[in-house]
């Protein structure tokens, strides 16, 4: 591994991070991936701007950084819909939680000691 | 506690219990405690049967989970103006008599959370692969939570109110159990060991927690320290 692709792991690791941590939210996620199909749309139409930066980065050729990309856009929309399901968990959660209450059914016949201390005495 | 009436609820969530459930629900009704007895969307006639004791009923529309349903349970009860809080096992591996042995000490006001421990008398018998798992567990739980827990996943314990408003439940299937512990160190909460009874009959044994289980639950507590 040279210089330049360990300070540029680090920097995406760093951004990965800061991203997930700070700034996320439905706007900058959709920005992302705004970013990201245009990124591959013009390298799509102008193969040798791929192998350019390639070349720039010593990766090797330019259908080598288009998979790197697109390794990228797919991992982070796994993380996207992964979270969506939890956040739908989570509301899946609540709505099961309050229609339970709502339908909960008290006892026929209440206990009528659940006082302990007169019960201990 | 002079005159004033202390409110216990009992949470025993339960999922397709039909054969001990009647028993469970009674004998900790006998001893004139509050009974909240949760239906995790069983699929079998269990709901019907609660419904024949006087107990609380509710019951999720779908199955959620044991976690899930002692966090209904304790909402229900918290809203139902209760002042201390029990979570009892629906499969007969508890022992009512031990809910006294858990109220004391929050009675006396010297703890906000009791946990039941298997592990401080010798009155229980376990199989060795659950030992061999509940030991792992509790590695895991001290390298979580920074403290050496006497029994990890018990599911007999007592809060008061305020430390039971306090606690949140997220993990809806068997993590709460760590959750909880989690929780009690996050707040900060005066926890106490207390010794209780567990019973491994062929039948709950059947139910209980496999290796499967075990590595589903270390993942469960991973994606929730991702949130």
């Amino acid at each position: 591994m040279n210089l330049a692709q360990f300070l540029l792991i680090g920097i995406v690791l760093f951004l990965v991070w800061f991203y997930f941590s700070r700034v996320r939210s439905g706007a900058s996620d959709r920005l992302f991936l705004l970013g990201f199909g245009i990124v591959m749309i013009i390298i799509i139409l102008q193969p040798s701007l791929a192998t350019d930066a390639a070349n720039f980065l010593g990766i090797g050729r330019g259908a080598d950084l288009l998979l790197y990309l697109f390794s990228l856009f797919v991992v982070f929309c796994l993380i996207l819909i992964y979270q969506k399901l939890r956040a739908l968990d989570r509301t899946n959660t609540q709505i099961v939680r309050a229609l339970s209450i709502l339908t909960a059914r008290q006892p026929k016949m209440p206990p009528d000691h659940d006082n302990l201390a007169e019960r201990d005495s | 506690m002079q005159g004033r009436a202390t409110h216990v609820f009992v949470i025993i969530p339960f999922y397709n219990e039909t054969r001990v459930l009647p028993e469970t629900l009674a004998s900790v009704l006998a001893l004139g405690y509050n009974v909240v007895a949760v239906d995790d969307g069983s699929t079998d006639d269990s709901y019907q049967i609660a419904a024949e004791l006087p107990v609380h009923l509710l019951r999720h529309a779908v199955n959620l989970g044991q976690g899930a349903a002692l966090a209904t349970g304790i909402e229900y009860a918290l809203g139902q103006g209760a002042d201390f809080i029990v979570t009892f096992d629906a499969d007969g591996q508890h022992d009512a008599s031990d809910i006294a042995v858990l109220l004391a000490p929050l009675l006396q006001d010297t703890a906000d959370v009791v946990l039941g421990s298997r592990f401080m008398n010798t009155a229980s018998t376990m199989p060795p692969s659950r030992r061999l798992l509940l030991k792992l567990a509790m590695v895991y739980t001290r390298m979580t939570t920074g403290v050496w827990f006497s029994d990890v996943h018990n599911g007999l314990r007592a809060f008061t109110a305020r430390a039971a408003r306090m606690i949140t439940i997220r993990q809806n299937r068997m993590a709460h159990a760590s959750e909880i512990l989690s929780e009690i160190i996050r707040l900060h909460l005066r926890y106490v060991f207390v010794p209780v009874r567990v019973v491994y009959t062929d039948y709950s044994q059947r139910k209980g927690q496999r290796t499967l289980d075990a590595i589903g639950i270390l993942m469960d507590l991973f994606e929730g320290k991702l949130q």
